[in-house]
């Protein structure tokens, strides 16, 4: 057994409170009885799908197994009390290309949510010394780059406006319904420079990477950039993920103020605002059939909903299909989840501090809310070996250090810092998955130990308490997570567009009418990206005779 | 000679030979151009070592080539011209590092035994996926044999057929992944994955998925199918198929520049300083990163620079060959086993680190996954009486850390290291059975054939960026360059290297179309 020391069952019971603390909106006991939608799952993406419906005018129901809504995008104390830490997500980047958003469809600023633009975007310090920081201000990033090479800033000021060009047909492919539309294919074969993007798409970021920048700094970097959605840089058709820098030049990497979580909450707002009913506690564990039709779901407390139109689920595929007679989903949507692979997934460390971390710079110091540890290309080129034979790697291991509170001080007591230290490790390890009970402290000690050739203020006398997640701990807290894959799963070749979360079945209608299904394991994916929300209800709403157009024009 | 030509062919390797043959069979005046003193490219077979050992340069099996209807259907009536099969059993055989060993035979119950020694389950799971593949051969084969966008794209093919959504998603994979998830044991994994390896596609990359599948169950069904006199028997029955039609081969002929007249393709120089022109049009088979430098680079326009200037090499070869007096002979229960073709991979992991070796530039000769091939075993035609031609390929990358050229300094230590590991499983090759050997570095390979682009054999890596309807350029797929009147084949177009035919076939089928004729009716006129 475990042995556990005193010092560390303190810091997990700083967090017990967690478990019994009611932190949903508001308590709900009792509901108004018929509802046309039942929605499994609380995350981000099902939220959206049910503010959609709701305005639509239709009765939902939400329906969330922990004490508080939001899934992967929900803010809570996790270390000590007053500390709101981010529990998955931080940035809201990729969801600022959603109409959601971008043409703020659902008015959510008047649920409470509010953005914040962090200046720098992000750090890199690397362990010569140097380091390249990407700044709001293309000139400014492009001259962090220049100190290495000239005509690498050069080369990064073409791809932002290569990116620039292709983004509206990149943003229209991911925020549409698979078949909605013209296929991201033959769109790129009808506009200038589309056929090189075809290649591009299919080529890998590192491929991308190498053939555009000279210098090692230069490609770190963008490489970097690359790895955030966890895709190994160098796997084939990454392509895309080489614009990672340029991509958030423009939109910089966005913070809800108050936390991530304050997303999921003002759709939460939005949706009793608009009729609809949140119960938490509320785990659902099978889909009520009635004559080969999904008609609501029973949940482990005995108690069961009903809905009249639709079940909408944001369950991990990998379980949905033991909620229902197998024979209901057919023989290719099972072949589709036997074959779902896992991703690179995330080791995690939070830590409650009274400093942020402080690097080094000319003239002074640098104190990002988000920087990065990546020793040299060939470092992120790694991930895939290692995770294909289970191997826990801690030689320079790539960090992501994320630290709200420079930019947004309501997180904490007055001074203090949160502090998420992200690693990436692979959840089967060659031991099995539950040997991460007995090596993750180390594994955390060793992360931290690394980051303070970096930020060496980082001592233990500033450090008040850390709560760490292993790869299994993160498929504990949330099952969604299924082994370790914050996004739910690879975001690969056969795990992407008409193929997620199977061929056939990517446009949220599920084999089992009635049935839809939203969330990271549908198109778009993973990530704080909203798409898969607002895609679901597009083609829901399509099927009531809609469409998510009239909805959002439809005055509240 | 005559003076006159229809089609001027510019290199001769398998696959412009093939369209060639197809040509010149419809009646069209075919003039091929080779700048080395044999045809055949990488389907040749020279004395490489000592007189009397004819050794295959590039190529050894046959497996993909006996699917095309080229053979399937004999349309060209190779046999006439003295192209004769072998069939060897055993098919392959991996020794590993415990003593423990796995054999594929021609019988598939036996090679199923094999497994079994190891695990049951893996046993099924291996009839399994050579049953499932069998029956998928049809529609993959159609889809190889078929131009881009002659007939239904794979995506639509599979769409319609009742196990295409599956294999959308496999197709999709990695090789490794499937690998992984269909065998238990590692000895059973580790032969898969060394199987799935053998067209230089690292197992672990995404779209490899076909892989898992396909290179095993050829070698099931066809064996390591080899031609008799050596692989460049088939390039020489080709020869001699376009010779009796009317064609002329000129060897020597190095094209250095195409002849752009009009906007039009009308002919190739040579760098002796002579030219030829084509009434009809050109057919290349020279490798794009060097077709692009024998016009103006404006005829070419600027999307297909763009492909050709993202062009990547992938994994690249290291083969050593011997002449020898004895083949490898490996340990097995009740005595030794001779083999055509033998391999080695350690274990599964081993297979997963390549691509990370070539992206650092490192020479990686820790448990080198090697290739052997001594058809001499099968063809004791090819060596004097009682001797032995061996193969020894191994995968280095081209680009060194170092440069290229340090291929130079290093290759004899990494044969040396190459040899050494194989003897641990072969201990009988001992300095005093080997006669002669003869080294070639990934940068020796392109020094041989310019076609070996950076070292690599199959024209580029054949990864999701450059094959179906992206090889070699997106929108320049179907054979047809963009200038008029130039046709391009071999493996830099559709579906790529390895001995297929397919370039070959599918560029004839375009031209023949574009003539106003057909590849059909060309197969069914009597000669």
């Amino acid at each position: 057994m475990k042995k556990i020391t005193r010092r560390r069952f303190v810091k997990g019971a700083a967090i017990a409170p967690l478990a019994v603390k009611h932190l949903a909106l508001q308590q709900v006991t009792g509901t108004s009885g018929r509802f046309d939608i039942v929605v499994a799952g609380a995350g981000h993406n099902s939220l959206i799908t049910a503010a959609y419906l709701a305005k639509a005018g239709y009765r939902c129901l939400v329906l969330e197994g922990r004490p508080k809504i939001g899934g992967g995008v929900k803010t809570a104390e996790l270390t000590l009390r007053g500390f709101q830490d981010d529990c998955c997500s931080t940035a809201h980047v990729f969801i600022q290309d959603n109409p959601l958003i971008k043409n703020d469809e659902l008015k959510l600023r008047e649920y409470g949510l509010e953005y914040i633009d962090p200046d720098p975007i992000f750090h890199i310090p690397f362990p010569d010394g140097t380091y390249l920081t990407q700044w709001r201000d293309l000139d400014r990033t492009c001259a962090e780059f220049a100190k290495f090479s000239k005509k690498d800033a050069a080369a990064y000021r073409k791809m932002l406006g290569e990116f620039d060009a292709i983004r509206p047909i990149l943003a229209g492919a991911s925020f549409s319904p698979i078949g909605f539309g013209k296929p991201l294919n033959d769109q790129l074969a009808q506009v200038p420079h589309g056929k090189l993007w075809q290649r591009r798409l299919a080529m890998s970021a590192w491929d991308i990477i190498q053939n555009t920048f000279e210098d090692q700094h230069c490609r770190t970097f963008m490489l970097y950039m690359s790895h955030l959605a966890a895709e190994p840089p160098d796997a084939p058709v990454t392509g895309r993920l080489a614009y990672g820098a340029p991509r958030q030049q423009h939109s910089g990497r966005p913070l809800p103020k108050g936390g991530s979580g304050v997303l999921s909450e003002a759709l939460g707002r939005f949706i009793e605002a608009h009729g609809g009913e949140i119960l938490v506690n509320k785990w659902v564990k099978s889909l009520i059939i009635e004559s080969g039709k999904c008609v609501g779901v029973e949940c482990s407390d005995g108690s069961s909903y009903r809905a009249s139109k639709a079940v909408v689920s944001t369950i991990h595929i990998k379980h949905l299909v033991d909620m229902a007679p197998r024979e209901l989903w057919g023989e290719d949507f099972i072949f589709g989840v036997d074959t779902w692979q896992a991703e690179n997934a995330m080791f995690v460390t939070h830590y409650a501090t009274s400093e942020p971390p402080i690097y080094k710079v000319d003239g002074g110091t640098l104190s990002p809310v988000e920087s990065g540890i990546l020793a040299s290309p060939y470092r992120a080129l790694r991930f895939g070996y290692d995770d294909a034979r289970g191997a826990v790697n801690l030689d320079e291991p790539p960090l992501q250090v994320i630290c709200c509170t420079i930019a947004d001080p309501t997180r904490t007591p007055k001074g203090m810092h949160t502090l998420k230290v992200l690693g990436w490790q692979p959840y089967q390890l060659k031991e099995g998955p539950e040997h991460w009970d007995k090596i993750k402290y180390d594994v955390s000690d060793a992360n931290l130990k690394y980051l303070r050739r970096f930020a060496p203020n980082l001592t233990n006398d500033k450090i008040l308490a850390r709560f760490v997640e292993s790869p299994l701990d993160l498929e504990r807290m949330n099952p969604h997570f299924w082994h370790g894959s914050a996004h739910a799963g690879a975001q690969n070749a056969a795990q992407t567009g008409p193929l997620r979360p199977m061929a056939g079945w990517a446009q949220h209608r599920m084999p089992i009418p009635g049935l839809y299904q939203t969330g990271a394991t549908t198109h778009p994916g993973g990530s704080v990206t909203g798409g898969p929300g607002r895609n679901a209800a597009t083609v829901m709403l399509k099927d009531f005779g809609t469409s998510i157009e009239e909805v959002v024009a439809k005055k509240a | 000679m005559p003076d006159q030509f229809d089609i001027v062919i510019a290199g001769a390797g398998h696959n412009s030979l093939i369209a060639a043959a197809y040509l010149a069979k419809a009646g069209y005046r075919c003039l091929v151009l080779e700048s080395r003193a044999i045809v055949g490219g990488g389907v040749k077979t020279a004395e490489l070592t000592l007189r009397g050992f004819k050794h295959d340069v590039c190529s050894s099996a046959h497996v993909l080539i006996q699917d095309s209807p080229m053979l399937r259907n004999d349309e060209l009536g190779l046999s006439q011209y003295g192209l004769e099969y072998l069939f060897p059993d055993p098919v392959v055989h991996i020794p590993f590092p415990d003593g423990a060993y796995i054999t594929q035979w021609r019988d598939l119950d036996r090679t199923c035994e094999e497994f079994a020694k190891f695990s049951k389950k893996d046993a099924a799971a291996y009839r399994r996926m050579m049953t499932e593949y069998e029956q998928m051969k049809p529609l993959f084969g159609a889809a190889s044999y078929t131009p881009v966008g002659f007939g239904k794209p794979l995506n639509e093919r599979l769409t319609e057929h009742p196990k295409g959504k599956m294999w959308q998603r496999r197709l999709a994979m990695s090789a490794w992944e499937i690998i992984r998830d269909n065998f238990e044991e590692d000895h059973c994994r580790a032969f898969m994955v060394w199987m799935a390896y053998q067209t230089v596609e690292p197992p672990e990359a995404a779209a490899t998925g076909r892989l898992a599948y396909s290179i095993c169950a050829g070698r099931q069904r066809w064996s390591w199918t080899t031609p008799k006199g050596g692989s460049g028997t088939l390039t020489q029955a080709l020869a001699r198929l376009i010779e009796a039609h009317g064609g002329v081969i000129l060897t020597h002929k190095t094209v250095t520049r195409l002849i752009v007249e009009n906007r039009k393709c009308t002919g190739v120089e040579c760098s002796d300083g002579s030219s030829y022109r084509a009434e009809k049009a050109v057919l290349s088979t020279i490798h794009i990163k060097h077709l692009v430098d024998m016009a103006p680079k404006e005829a070419f326009g600027e999307e297909f620079l763009e492909g050709v200037e993202t062009w990547k090499a992938g994994i690249t070869l290291f083969a050593t060959h011997y002449a020898s007096k004895e083949p490898p002979k490996f340990p097995v229960s009740g005595g030794t086993l001779t083999s055509v073709a033998s391999g080695t991979m350690a274990t599964p992991d081993r297979g997963l680190r390549v691509s990370y070796d070539f992206a650092r530039g490192a020479v990686n000769v820790d448990d080198p996954p090697l290739l052997i091939v001594c058809s001499t075993v099968a063809d004791p035609s090819r060596a004097p009486e009682g001797m032995h031609t061996i193969k020894v390929i191994g995968n280095q990358p081209y680009e060194l850390k170092e440069g290229p050229e340090h291929w130079d300094e290093i290759k004899n230590e990494v044969s040396d290291a190459n040899l050494k590991y194989l003897r641990r499983f072969a201990p009988n090759l001992t300095d005093d059975k080997i006669l002669a050997r003869i080294v070639e570095s990934p940068l020796d390979l392109e020094r041989m054939n310019a076609h070996n682009w950076h070292g690599t054999c199959h024209g580029g890596a054949q990864n999701a960026a450059q094959s179906g309807g992206l090889r070699p350029v997106p929108g320049w797929a179907q054979h047809r360059m963009p200038i008029p009147g130039l046709y391009q084949t071999g493996a830099t177009t559709y579906p790529g290297g390895s001995v297929s035919g397919g370039p070959g076939r599918n560029a004839a089928a375009v031209m023949l179309k574009d003539f106003g004729s057909g590849i059909e009716a060309v197969v069914k006129a009597k000669l």
